[in-house]
């Protein structure tokens, strides 16, 4: 279990995070769904520790299989990012270090948590499987390729696999189809949810687009301002959403297109 | 392999409408070179006889390809001042030849100096969480820009020359003589050439890696489980250089100009020292092949960035 | 600016309006480099207008008695080699700079804001060449272009302005280009000339108002190297000549009495480096608060 419990998150003086509670099982998943500044992403910043400095936890609790993560020191949580959760960003053009082959930028996630000495040979084989497994032709030549040389897609689907290179129980997926156009976003849902059921990974997927969640998520939270102002099942959220705020992202469905919003923090 | 040709195409171009120029602006300086050779006492017909030897009767294209043609073979005329004896005036090539060692000495020793100070500093700088430090280093760096060359030359003669002995100014000996000798004294102009240029550096490394923290890979290398230093080192550092290495170049370029300041606070007999006295003694076929030359090795170093730019990021390939 | 926002909001949206007030602190900071920056400048226009009038010695007054006295109550700067007062000196060398530094921003600012607004207002091909020839001139050493101009035109006071002048036009050009590039395609620029106002108009009167202050950048950078520049020239023997006082001549003059009156370098050393350190001060200072305007 992922549990964040009464999660407060002050930003200077004011409140960006307030009484945040939310929480997934393995193998389920969680669909967060809000406008750009809503507090979703923040959420899931904190969950990994990655909070920018200036942001401050006030007050709750996450807990990741029981071990509480509010104020573990920056080794132990280096430790677990990357290994037991990890995080799928909404740009893949700009996600990956430019000047680094995605081989070694996968292969570098599997140094940092395997705690004997891994052979080359392993790592790239480890490395490979893991670029099959995101279903990318060619894993060979992805492998040696820099970013700049990848689409969008394939970009995102190699976030994906370094994600899920070393198997871990979480995975954060921020608006990981916004940047993406209708065709790929299929796919890389349609992935997300293969790994969950072959990993079983508890799935925390963020999103401004209600729509996609009604086919793939076990439940939703609503977010507003830094609160969730409504969860529920997928269906029930659809079949009787309860707050005006809720109706409102139900009604701006079919206007998706005339904002691929960009940003959300 | 097609940029790099269409580059060289462009470098070519480049250093023909330099040469034009050139050759141009010392057309239109007033004076009769054959006059400033002879003296004032010289009768028309030594004068008329020395402009038909010079070919300066001859039609403008014609000079400039006389002068062009010289250039590429390296015969630049005759200096109007120095002797090589007492009825011969020297060859400009010959003296420019007798002096470029210790401007490219001077220029490297710097260049050095630069490279190995400037990065460490530029990391710790950008990478450092300190605000003290952050602010202490700014200020230092404010500061040192602000000391003109010639002046922290001075003050390096007066505290390791006069007080602490390090060296003895005006001492300079020739690498023929001592080669240890002179790289000792050598290091100290390259001091005040460097540590002007060591702050700017750093300062642009710092605000590169500042910008590059900020990325959205950095967020995913945490993201990871990368902690701090390996960040800072294996993914930030190699595409912070990047712009660090046109700032090199730029940086090279300016080492020329400021050797030439340099070279006369410690009385280096370098090319800089040559062009500034023969400028005040307006002799010219010496200032317009040093000219010519210092252009066109500033282009050249902008030639060789850009290739190198294109070596080093892996984006390039795109366009 | 936080009105027009929210308003162009599309209805579906929901705002975000959370807490987002101005940061009125970050830029109400004071900003230590701008204070120390615009004190040192505001001194060195003082001094500079003093030396103009009144000098406490006169500056060329040579005295064999007092030659190579060291900083005293009557001499607060020493003498020189040849006995003449160098805080007078010192004062006259501020004025003559400061005059060539004035000038100098002055030609290559009023030139290159001429020259940046039309090619970036108009572009097409007159900007293509003279951005060219810019960006050529940008990549070399000031002081490299300086000794150029010098080497053709000759050493002196009225030389070394026009030299330096010439010098700065570029920066100033690429500066203001790119500032009439983005603004020229605003809103209230069309409004403008759908009002009728003809191109000059808006070039100087719409426009120009919203450059100012990259301008004031520009120009404070500006004199920071016509300071250096010139002191660099005159060190060199190639900028101010003899009998005129300037900071660049005696510091060389100085260095060969370096060992029996180290004084004699300090003093004109020193004044150049604060003279240059205010303005950079300044320039950072500026710099700094609009980057937490920005934020």
């Amino acid at each position: 279990m992922l549990e964040i419990e009464k999660l407060t998150v002050y930003f200077g003086d004011r409140c960006v995070l307030d009484d945040v509670s939310l929480s997934v099982a393995r193998g389920e998943v969680l669909g967060v769904v809000g406008e750009s500044g809503s507090g979703k992403t923040m959420t899931a910043l904190s969950v990994m520790g990655l909070l920018n400095p200036a942001a401050r936890i006030e007050g709750g609790s996450i807990r990741l299989d029981g071990r509480e993560l509010i104020g573990l020191d920056g080794r132990a949580m280096s430790g677990i990012r990357g290994r037991n959760m990890a995080m799928i960003f909404q740009e893949p053009m700009t996600s990956l270090n430019p000047t680094m082959r995605i081989g070694k930028q996968l292969g570098e996630a599997v140094k940092l948590h395997y705690e004997n000495r891994q052979p080359k040979q392993e790592i790239k084989r480890i490395v490979l499987d893991a670029l099959a497994d995101v279903r990318l032709p060619e894993p060979e030549r992805v492998y040696a390729s820099y970013p700049h040389e990848l689409s969008g897609g394939m970009r995102q689907r190699v976030m994906i696999a370094m994600g899920t290179i070393c198997r871990p129980g979480y995975l954060l997926c921020d608006e990981p189809t916004t940047a993406l156009d209708v065709t790929t976003q299929k796919g890389i849902l349609e992935l997300i949810g293969t790994l969950k059921k072959e990993h079983n990974m508890g799935i925390v997927f963020i999103t401004h687009d209600l729509k996609l969640l009604r086919n793939f998520a076990d439940k939703v939270a609503v977010m507003c301002r830094g609160k969730v102002v409504e969860r529920g099942t997928v269906e029930e959220i659809f079949a009787a959403p309860k707050e005006d705020y809720t109706k409102r992202l139900i009604a701006a469905i079919p206007d998706r297109s005339r904002r691929l919003a960009k940003t959300s923090v | 392999m097609k940029y790099i040709i269409k580059k060289l195409l462009t470098l070519i171009l480049t250093l023909f409408f330099i040469s034009v120029l050139v050759f141009l602006i010392f057309q239109v300086i007033p004076g009769d070179p054959a006059l400033s050779i002879l003296g004032t006492e010289a009768t028309d017909e030594q004068v008329e006889a020395l402009r038909e030897q010079l070919g300066l009767n001859d039609p403008m294209p014609k000079r400039y390809f006389n002068w062009l043609t010289g250039v590429l073979t390296g015969d630049l005329g005759k200096s109007y001042r120095y002797q090589e004896s007492l009825n011969e005036q020297m060859a400009v090539s010959r003296l420019i030849a007798g002096k470029l060692p210790v401007t490219l000495t001077l220029a490297g020793l710097s260049l050095l100096l630069i490279i190995i100070f400037s990065i460490p500093i530029g990391i710790l700088w950008g990478g450092t969480k300190s605000r003290a430090l952050d602010g202490v280093l700014n200020v230092l760096s404010q500061f040192t820009m602000s000391v003109p060359s010639f002046f922290l030359g001075i003050i390096i003669i007066y505290v390791f020359g006069l007080i602490m002995r390090w060296f003895t100014p005006g001492g300079y000996v020739s690498y023929r003589e001592d080669f240890w000798g002179y790289i000792r004294y050598m290091l100290f102009p390259a001091i005040t050439v460097a540590v002007p240029k060591v702050a700017m550096t750093a300062k642009f490394l710092r605000n590169s890696i500042i910008t590059q923290l900020k990325s959205d890979y950095v967020r995913t290398a945490y993201s990871k489980g990368a902690r701090r230093f390996r960040v800072l080192f294996v993914h930030v550092l190699k595409n912070a250089m990047i712009p660090v290495v046109t700032f090199i170049g730029i940086i090279a370029a300016e080492i020329a100009a400021g050797s030439i300041v340099v070279e006369q606070v410690f009385g280096l007999p370098g090319i800089g020292r040559l062009l500034v006295s023969s400028i005040s003694t307006r002799d010219y076929p010496v200032v317009q092949a040093l000219m010519l030359y210092i252009v066109s090795a500033v282009v050249i170093v902008y030639f060789v960035v850009d290739i190198l730019y294109r070596y080093i990021d892996p984006r390039v390939e795109e366009q | 600016m936080k009105k027009v926002k929210s308003e162009s909001r599309t209805k579906g949206q929901i705002s975000d309006a959370m807490n987002k007030k101005s940061n009125k602190k970050g830029s109400k900071r004071t900003n230590a480099y701008f204070i120390s920056g615009a004190v040192i400048t505001i001194a060195f226009v003082v001094l500079m207008l003093v030396g103009l009038i009144h000098t406490p010695y006169d500056p060329n007054a040579m005295s064999g008695a007092e030659k190579f006295s060291s900083p005293s109550l009557s001499h607060i700067m020493g003498t020189d080699n040849f006995g003449r007062d160098i805080f007078s000196r010192v004062l006259k060398g501020i004025s003559m700079t400061g005059l060539v530094a004035v000038s100098t921003v002055a030609i290559g600012g009023s030139i290159g804001t001429i020259v940046g607004a039309i090619t970036g207002y108009y572009g097409g091909i007159v900007d293509e060449i003279v951005m060219r020839i810019n960006d050529a001139l940008n990549g070399f050493p000031s002081i490299l272009i300086a000794l150029i101009i010098v080497s053709i035109i000759g050493p002196g006071k009225y030389n070394v302005i026009l030299a330096l002048g010439i010098l700065f036009i570029p920066s100033f050009a690429r500066i203001v280009r790119s500032e009439y590039i983005s603004l020229k395609e605003r809103d209230f620029v069309k409004s403008a000339r759908l009002m009728g106002a003809g191109d000059m108009r808006i070039i100087f009167r719409h426009i120009f108002p919203n450059v100012r202050s990259t301008l004031f950048v520009t120009i404070t950078i500006g004199f920071n190297n016509a300071v250096l520049a010139e002191a660099g020239l005159s060190y060199l023997g190639i900028g101010i000549q003899p009998p005129d006082a300037s900071l660049g001549n005696m510091l060389s003059d100085a260095q060969s009495y370096l060992f029996t009156a180290p004084w004699y370098a300090i003093m004109p050393g020193m004044t150049i480096v604060l003279f240059v350190l205010g303005f950079s001060l300044l320039a950072e200072g500026i710099r700094i608060k609009d980057e937490g305007e920005n934020d």
